[in-house]
């Protein structure tokens, strides 16, 4: 019987990416090929710095706890296609100092966040972080976007601050030309791992 | 045996113009270096002991200011100076007039083996799928050797265009940082922007077929002109130039018309729709002449892009 839900328990740890994920690499490879669309939607924007912001928004997705899918494949994968995008780059022309200065911050990104989101699913701490990666990464940014850049509405300074703190906006603003420090979405990625870390202790403590 | 160095130059009669160069050589020399020229001019040689030849430096451009002599000379044998031919004909001045053709690079792609080691990667990450931590790590190591994969910078075409007019048939070649112009051109003639610095290269390794390139930075273009065939025609009678990929015809009244493939010795084919002319082909024709653009089938060698002009001025 031991045995039967040890075999139980493996099965279910070797899933299969998550379908989004397999979306995210379809419109990243997208991105990277040859079409003429791509060439004048983007035109000489840091292609590492799309497929990031694609990577990070779907690696950093709260999980949910019954799921089978291996979010390890997701981040696996993505990486392979990070790697892709700033050798694009590179042919592009781009600095190879610039294509780093995109590329360690989303490195980080991605471990952090997807690391939060998998111990999230694993602890008791799946609501807080939920709350956190929708005010701080997602929520509060998209938010402020859709009123500042589409409706010209003037934000006050806090939610500016508080958009600006989301390592997707990081991203988007890199996409953009923007040369902004990475240091305080970095801070909220760091974050949301401690955040899933001590609700783990919590647990232990608890059992 | 030290290196022999021979910094005479015999022909004191010669005028300052460009010329055709030939050189003595004996081995061993792997290089020989000019001075008194427009720009760094090196012949590029493989002689062994006791092996000489006489070259012909397809085209020197002679400093006006200064006589060409040898500068240097790499390895233990030595180099002297034959004779200086006067140099072929110069292109006219109205081909000079016409617009130069413009490389258009094409976007860099992805070379084929990072799509290999992307989808080697992909597998990978499956394979490893059992492991957490094992597949982020397969994962990161192929996104590694993607990033560290040697890069391909993005290749301008070299375009020719056969400018034929009243002087005649002149191939005006262009190309971005590297020419390897037709035989008896001029690639001095023009870089753009002008006045940027280049070097020519004489490369008579192989004695029987000596040929010449230019090289410069990436962002100048080189120009090199020669003389085309004897005789092209375009008309609406035939075509007995050669076949062209994509035809369009100016009418002396100014009306532009696409006439798409046209084999050699057809007939115009009939107008049709669509299709987009580079404007430095619709530029540089007087008003009231006749103009025929075609792209051809097969570009020239040295080209991967060709393209003919023909202007015929009014009433001619």
């Amino acid at each position: 019987m031991e045995i039967q839900e040890k075999v139980a328990f493996d099965s279910s740890r070797v899933g299969l990416p998550p379908l989004i994920s397999l979306l995210c690499l379809a419109a990243s490879v997208a991105l990277l090929l040859p079409l003429e669309a791509v060439e004048e939607a983007l035109g000489g924007s840091s292609r590492l710095a799309w497929c990031a912001l694609f990577w990070v928004a779907i690696l950093s997705i709260p999980q949910a706890s019954g799921g089978s899918a291996s979010w390890s494949v997701g981040l696996g994968i993505g990486l392979c296609v990070l790697g892709l995008a700033a050798h694009l780059d590179l042919s592009l022309g781009a600095d190879a100092k610039e294509v780093w200065s995109t590329g360690w911050p989303t490195l980080l990104f991605s471990v952090l966040l997807a690391g939060a989101a998998s111990r999230a699913r694993e602890t008791k701490s799946t609501e807080r972080h939920l709350l956190l990666w929708f005010v701080l990464v997602l929520g509060v940014p998209l938010f402020a976007h859709t009123l500042g850049q589409w409706g010209g509405v003037q934000l006050p300074a806090w939610i500016e601050f508080i958009a600006s703190a989301s390592p997707l906006d990081w991203l988007a603003g890199r996409a953009g030309g923007d040369e902004a420090e990475p240091w305080l979405p970095l801070g909220v990625s760091v974050l949301l791992f401690l955040s899933t870390a001590a609700s783990g202790s919590d647990k232990e403590v608890a059992e | 045996m030290s290196a022999l160095l021979w910094v005479v130059f015999a022909l004191c009669g010669v005028s300052s113009t460009d010329g055709v160069l030939e050189l003595r050589l004996e081995g061993p020399l792997s290089a020989v270096h000019l001075d008194g020229v427009r720009v760094p001019t090196h012949v590029i040689v493989d002689l062994a002991p006791a092996e000489a030849i006489t070259v012909r430096v397809p085209w020197l451009p002679i400093n006006p200011g200064d006589e060409p002599r040898l500068g240097r000379v790499d390895g233990e044998g030595s180099a002297r100076v034959e004779v200086l031919h006067p140099s072929p004909e110069l292109a006219p001045p109205s081909v000079m007039r016409r617009p130069l053709p413009r490389p258009v690079g094409t976007p860099p792609r992805v070379p084929p083996v990072a799509w290999w080691l992307f989808s080697g990667g992909l597998l990978a990450v499956f394979a490893a799928r059992r492991r957490p931590i094992g597949v982020a790590l397969v994962g990161a190591l192929f996104g590694l050797v993607l990033v560290v994969l040697p890069v391909s910078a993005p290749e301008k075409p070299v375009v020719a265009v056969l400018e034929v007019g009243p002087f005649g048939a002149w191939w005006v070649h262009v190309g971005a940082g590297e020419l390897h112009p037709p035989s008896g051109s001029h690639p001095a003639l023009e870089t753009r922007p002008e006045g940027a610095s280049w070097e020519w290269l004489v490369d008579v390794s192989d004695p029987a077929s000596p040929h010449g390139f230019a090289r410069t930075s990436p962002g100048t273009l080189l120009v090199a002109r020669a003389p085309g065939p004897a005789e092209v025609s375009l008309s609406e009678k035939g075509n007995t130039f050669n076949a062209l990929q994509e035809t369009w015809r100016r009418s002396s009244a100014g009306e532009w018309t696409r006439h798409g493939v046209w084999d050699h010795g057809a007939p115009l084919p009939a107008a049709r729709e669509g299709g987009l002319l580079p404007t430095w082909l619709r530029a540089g024709a007087p008003p009231g002449a006749e103009v025929w653009v075609g792209r051809l089938a097969e570009a020239p060698p040295g080209a991967q892009e060709a393209w003919v002009r023909l202007i015929r001025p009014g009433g001619q």
